[in-house]
């Protein structure tokens, strides 16, 4: 027989017997607050459920509150937050002011009016990216965000990414030296849509599809990742020129499942962007091509490729390494000196969170303790428009200016 | 897609393919409903995994202590009480040994001393009931659900109407079993190929060859826990819920409890997979 005595392994739900609690201490430096936080989540589709999910793995944060419309999606949500108050409008959510900071994780064309509320409210905001789907709503949230004295963080999540930050201080090191060029590209096999039963539903539902709603790939996806170019360069594409068509889900729908851009830059270097329903090969990836070096980055992992002829640095004797066909790639480790010094340089592989977790763990710490944001709305709204346009450049399949003035 | 009005889709998670069978309304929104339930799997993958940074279990395993949402809080209280029940023989601790302390108040779970969690014996059936609940609350009426052959779930009716059947095959080819899981979950556990791929936590041992048993129930999940339990004790104990239906090789055959699981008793056949007929 087992020693099932040597463990507490405690589970006192209903029907069964209370075992002792003998816990260590649960308090942990990481995702810990100098202030608990009170939030509520607006939007329990699947972002918002995922936000639901990252914020039980924070300690010093309360969800005191979730919010949908739809109640198929809030009772969703109440699946991984009994404790969470429910409402079907967010202006009740608002109404609480008990309720410090809100993420907004609602369809993308809804967030300008939500967002004005509650910075009327007086709450943090988190709001999911892109911003907006008008240029001019993007505009209007940022100024509003600039009128609060409240945190307003966007959803890039490239900007909280500990793996992004760290190849950004290689990008901007002689390391890479003059850019070359740029490659992105995401592919994921899904007809994009929610099950919707009938017309008034699919319409609230399926606003990704609805011609007068979507930015479609170009804004819901790629915005995300120009925002990463656009975040290293500290530049913005001055045009844009796109293709798209319908290559497989022929379902009725208008909107492209597959897309190609080219975003030139003020430097002379051009984006190349794909992206595509269709197919899921290769996932979501930047490339960076460099005079010293390319760099690629693919979320919770990033690799730099050395030019032959660049010079070696230090570090790269007991870097991590992993082969590619016939390129070896160098793993970019955040902490990589000090993991080195322990002999885990290769348990430091990959994220030990989700990319979401990191955007969400530094809102909660820039509302606690004031850090600096990580993705302000005015950053988001540039990244919003250049995505709005590059839908506008596949839609019309011509090369669309992009107006310095709207990037403020 | 080759049956009208049926849609098939599949997706590659916890190291086996789950699939997903959809009938009764149109294809778009069956198609729709079947990517929301895949999505459910994936993500359960990706944060029940122990072989990936970044989920809750490598987190767990590396020494952290994590604070868990109410679904995944219920998951692991499952486990434990199917643990408790079965007096060890269904056990997320790999090698049974350390401590895993899941804390009601701070609703977090930590492993120490050495403790290293597997949910290798119900993730699949996690993500199945998962999967399930979006399927039904998208108002889906006949659906068939299964991951790597061995957890499954249906709903409603198959689009003949006829209710959704998996076929069970005796570990030594005394005959197969086809049942009922419409509306229900089975799981089956064990591996009539190749020893050592169960093992029983009580001693750290492989178990025999041809240890294999079954668990048929409303929740996919405690029939998987509970079918790996039965596989390890090569009976039905006492202990499990008169909720679950068992099924267990004899010497004779099938052991059925109750009896009314088996549908039909049919000739062996070569393969063993669980099927829709």
């Amino acid at each position: 027989m087992p020693d099932i005595d040597r463990r507490s392994f405690i589970a006192q739900s209903a029907g069964l017997a209370a075992g002792v609690s003998i816990l260590p201490s649960l308090s942990s430096a990481m995702g810990s607050f100098a202030a608990a936080v009170r939030v509520g989540v607006i939007g329990c589709g699947r972002q918002g459920r995922s936000i639901i999910a990252e914020l039980a793995s924070l300690p010093d944060v309360t969800l005191a509150a979730i919010c949908d419309s739809e109640p198929g999606r809030l009772s969703a949500g109440e699946r991984r937050a009994r404790e969470a108050k429910t409402h079907a409008d967010h202006r009740q959510m608002l109404d609480d002011p008990a309720i410090d900071a809100v993420f907004i994780a609602t369809p993308t064309h809804l967030h300008r009016a939500v967002a004005e509320d509650a910075i009327a409210a007086g709450k943090h905001v988190y709001c999911e990216a892109p911003l907006a789907h008008t240029v001019e709503d993007s505009k209007a949230i940022a100024a509003a965000a600039r009128g609060s004295d409240r945190v307003f963080q966007v959803g890039y999540l490239a900007r909280a990414n500990p793996v992004y930050q760290l190849a950004r201080t290689f990008f901007a090191s002689d390391a890479v030296r003059t850019l070359v060029s740029m490659q992105a590209s995401r592919a994921r096999k899904t007809t994009w849509r929610s099950p919707a039963r009938d017309p008034e539903t699919e319409r609230r539902l399926n606003w990704r599809l609805d011609p007068e709603l979507t930015t479609g790939l170009s804004g819901e996806w790629g915005s995300h990742q120009f925002d990463v170019f656009h975040w290293y360069t500290g530049t913005y594409p001055e045009r844009v020129s796109g293709l798209g068509s319908i290559r497989v889900h022929e379902d009725g729908r208008k909107v492209d499942d597959t897309i190609a851009l080219s975003l030139q830059f003020p430097s002379g270097a051009v984006l190349g962007y794909d992206a595509t329903l269709a197919n899921s090969y290769g996932g979501t990836s930047e490339l960076f091509r460099g005079e010293n070096a390319s760099i690629k980055l693919a979320w919770s992992h990033g690799w730099m490729f050395k030019e032959a002829d660049a010079p070696t640095q230090g570090w790269e004797v007991y870097a991590n390494r992993q082969q590619f066909h016939n390129d070896e790639g160098i793993t970019l480790i955040a902490g990589a000196t000090k993991l080195a010094e322990q002999g885990k340089l290769k348990e430091g592989v990959g994220l030990p969170h989700t990319p979401l977790w990191y955007g969400v763990e530094s809102f909660l710490k820039s509302v606690a303790e004031g850090a600096d944001v990580a993705c302000t709305a005015a950053e988001a709204a540039r990244s919003t428009i250049v995505g709005i346009r590059a839908h506008e450049a596949v839609t019309t399949g011509t090369t669309v200016e992009i107006d310095p003035a709207d990037l403020g | 897609m080759s049956e009208q009005g049926v849609v098939r889709l599949a997706t590659s998670a916890m190291g086996c393919r789950f699939e997903v069978v959809l009938a009764g309304g149109p294809e778009p929104w069956l198609r729709a409903a079947g990517e929301e339930a895949l999505e459910e799997i994936e993500e359960a993958h990706r944060r029940l995994t122990r072989f990936e940074r970044g989920s809750v279990v490598y987190r767990v395993n590396e020494g952290a202590t994590e604070s868990l949402d109410d679904e995944l809080f219920d998951l692991f209280a499952l486990c434990e009480r199917v643990r408790e029940a079965c007096a060890g023989a269904f056990d997320i601790r790999r090698s049974g040994s350390g401590r895993i302390v899941l804390d009601l108040a701070a609703r977090t779970l930590a492993a120490f001393d050495g403790a290293t969690v597997d949910l290798g014996g119900v993730a699949k059936g996690y993500a199945i009931d998962r999967a399930a609940t979006v399927l039904r609350e998208a108002g889906i009426a006949s659906a068939f659900i299964h991951g790597g052959s061995s957890s499954a779930a249906g709903i409603g009716l198959g689009p003949d109407g006829e209710p959704w059947r998996v076929l069970v095959e005796h570990p030594e080819g005394r005959g197969s079993v086809k049942v009922d899981v419409s509306d229900r979950c089975l799981a089956i556990s064990g591996d009539q190929q190749q020893a050592g791929h169960l093992l029983d936590p009580r001693t750290g041992l492989p178990c025999p060859t041809g240890a294999i048993a079954v668990c048929i129930g409303t929740s996919a999940a405690a029939c998987d826990a509970w079918a790996t339990a039965l596989a390890v004790l090569g009976s039905r104990p006492s202990a499990l819920p008169h909720a679950l239906g068992s099924i267990l090789p004899s010497t004779e055959g099938w052991l059925t409890e109750p009896p009314s699981l088996v549908l039909r008793s049919t000739k062996p056949c070569q393969t063993s997979t669980a099927v829709r007929s």
